[in-house]
């Protein structure tokens, strides 16, 4: 049996919402102690790492763990049905092989998802050695590669001991943005080392779309290396971590 | 003296009403991706289902007689449908309005469960009734994907005449499908005569799908009236290109189990009587098997008429042998968003740009990957038993080409 309730339907809904762009099937976890869903993209770029303990939901039930297979575009379509005043309830419906979405608000609204069977391949996860860790307001970073967008495909992230860079080079030009010791974007600054790597825009706007502006999202980084994005998830008890593979810069 | 110029059309898609399809099939969606892979005319598909023909009316404008326009993007369509016979054998139908639409649907409803369902409807009529309509609406009729092995005019039939009877002379076009090429169906007599058209039957809107196959006509300009002479080769219109698959990277090239694709020579699959010695799925013919059963010449003997074969594969799956990455990934969708924008289409991209013009666009490895591709350079892996086939970089081209631009997490596990 799994029943979990929220009283915000945001709070998945973001988190839905930020997998999709990168995953089309994964398959959720639900135990007693919560939800955990893990999983690279095809190409092995990207990996998602959401964690959602029971004590995020209002109501939570599930007698013994189960693996649901989902697909996330069509429950990520079925989310955005949900309205913001709305409770979300997720139940399992074994008889049917469906996962029920539950909006409760003016009405009770009841969609279903049919289950698919998702093959769990062992997941190679990769153990990076940060040197540079940044807080930083979500709205910021989407500012950031927004500009970059305009010129390049790329776009390269640095933390030093002076601040935070995302900059962008290209032949229609070049961007750049500072976040310094003290600005109100940064809220938290850790350098061992100073750490560049340059990473593909597009998966990180996915990555960070689903971030309202002023959610702060943690970067931890490693010259060359991949970056690991982490957004608290409900007032900081869950957490969904992203971790992208970085672009080799070309001479 | 009318210019004929070239136009790109696909003539055989399927609209969100289909089963299994993409439900981004809607027309707008279709009309901005045509517009980006470079396709002047599209077929509307599913003309039949009466949802997709509300919105057909609601969001086309008709510019000339049977054909409609997307005003914000300005693909042209023709109203075009497929349907399924009592034989399980699939037909192309291309027609002149809507009137001529609501007439045939309203016949052919008379023999169909599923037409308000379904976007390609089972109809309960041999194909040669189904010929005799379509010539009543002044339409014109052809075989979909003519070779495969499950729902095509050859998996049933031996000739053309078997299965169109006395209204074989209704037939005016053959669609080649992905798993088969000129060269194989020219090695077939009866069809010397018929211009073979060469569609993406595309069930979702994404580049490496809708307009995967297509066909440049040689128009006064790109109109219903236009088409249909240049099917029937009328007044200096006709078919100048043939555009489409590699026959090898279609799903039914080879002989393959349904279950598990394993491969197998003909010889050995009827010795199996179709059963497969691994998994005990059913074996399925595979197109060229089948065409060298049918084949009335070692060779292919191409009649006058008949244009060129351009083999192509989808630019998205070319950039993603470069990069590593799924050909659905945001990383190969920006490499393919900024190469079409800046070249105007994809078969620009992959045919006629220079590698200076492309290395100025796009990184190393791809105008490597690119170049091996039209050097015929790239491995084809044969698709299968419903199994697509694939390219791969083999050893002498792996070894010119620069390191991957994009890593992979994989390279960072301990």
């Amino acid at each position: 049996m799994v029943s979990a309730k929220m009283s915000d339907p945001k709070v998945w809904k973001t988190c839905v919402g930020a997998m999709v762009n990168l995953i089309e099937e994964a398959a959720f976890k639900f135990s007693p102690e919560g939800v955990k869903m893990k999983a690279m993209d095809p190409s092995h770029v990207a990996l998602v790492d959401f964690e959602l303990p029971a004590a995020a939901f209002s109501e939570y039930s599930v007698k013994q763990p189960v693996t649901l297979g989902i697909n996330l575009t069509e429950m990520d379509k079925i989310l955005s049905r949900a309205k913001s005043d709305d409770e979300l309830i997720l139940e399992l419906d074994e008889k049917m092989n469906r996962l029920a979405i539950v909006f409760k608000g003016t009405s009770t609204r009841r969609l279903s998802l049919p289950l698919i069977d998702v093959r769990e391949a062992e997941l190679q996860e990769p153990r990076i050695q940060f040197t540079a860790v940044a807080e930083i307001l979500a709205g910021v970073i989407q500012d950031g590669l927004k500009d970059a967008e305009l010129i390049s495909d790329n776009v390269r992230f640095e933390i030093s001991e002076e601040g935070f860079f995302i900059t962008a080079e290209g032949d229609r030009g070049s961007t750049e943005l500072k976040l310094c010791k003290g600005d109100k974007g940064l809220l938290k600054l850790s350098v061992k080392e100073r750490a560049r790597a340059m990473f593909n825009i597009k998966y990180l706007t996915d990555m960070t779309k689903a971030a309202g502006a002023a959610d702060v999202i943690r970067i931890s980084l490693g010259t060359d290396l991949p970056i690991q994005l982490d957004y608290p998830v409900a007032g900081g008890v869950g957490r969904l971590r992203f971790l992208l593979a970085p672009r080799v810069e070309s001479e | 003296m009318v210019e004929i110029q070239s136009f790109a059309a696909d003539f055989h898609i399927h609209s969100k009403y289909s089963a299994a399809t993409s439900s981004q099939m809607d027309v707008a969606t279709i009309a901005a991706q045509a517009r980006l892979k470079g396709l002047d005319l599209v077929g509307t598909g599913d003309a039949f289902h009466p949802s997709w023909l509300r919105s057909l009316r609601e969001e086309l404008v008709e510019v000339a007689e049977g054909t409609f326009e997307h005003q914000r993007y300005r693909t042209r369509f023709i109203l075009t449908a497929e349907v399924e016979d009592r034989n399980r054998v699939h037909h192309v139908i291309i027609l002149p309005s809507f009137s001529a639409v609501e007439s045939l649907r309203e016949e052919l409803a008379k023999h169909s469960q599923d037409i308000d369902g379904d976007g390609r409807a089972h109809v309960e009529l041999g194909a040669e009734e189904i010929a005799e309509l379509v010539v009543a609406h002044q339409g014109l009729i052809g075989p979909s994907h003519a070779f495969t092995p499950w729902t095509s005019v050859y998996k049933e039939f031996d000739s053309l005449r078997d299965c169109y009877g006395d209204r074989i002379d209704a037939v005016s076009f053959l669609e080649l499908g992905l798993s088969a090429d000129t060269d194989m169906a020219d090695r077939i007599a009866e069809l010397a005569d018929l211009t073979f058209l060469s569609n993406s039957d595309a069930h979702s809107p994404w580049p490496d799908k809708l307009g995967r196959e297509f066909n440049r006509l040689g128009l006064a300009e790109p109109t219903y009236e236009e088409v249909v002479k240049a099917i029937k080769r009328r007044d200096g219109r006709r078919v100048l290109l043939n555009v489409g698959f590699d026959p090898r990277l279609g799903k039914y090239h080879v002989t393959a189990c349904s279950r598990c694709f394993k491969q197998f020579p003909m010889d050995v699959a009827v010795r199996l009587k179709w059963k497969c010695d691994d998994c005990f799925g059913w074996i399925k013919k595979g197109v060229l098997d089948r065409v060298n059963e049918l084949a009335d010449y070692p060779e292919p003997r191409h009649p006058p008429h008949r244009p060129g074969y351009l083999r192509i594969a989808p630019l998205a799956e070319v950039i993603g042998l470069a990069t590593g990455e799924d050909p659905h990934s945001p990383g190969v969708k920006a490499e393919w968003e900024g190469l079409v924008t800046r070249f105007g289409d994809e078969i620009s991209v992959l045919v006629d740009a220079s590698p200076e013009q492309l290395s100025e666009a796009t990184n190393p490895r791809i105008v490597e990957v690119i170049k091996a591709f039209r050097a015929g350079t790239l491995r084809v892996i044969p698709g299968g038993g419903g199994r697509y086939g694939h390219l791969e970089i083999g050893t002498e081209v792996a070894k010119k080409l620069p390191p991957k631009p994009q890593r992979k997490l994989t390279e960072f596990v301990a």
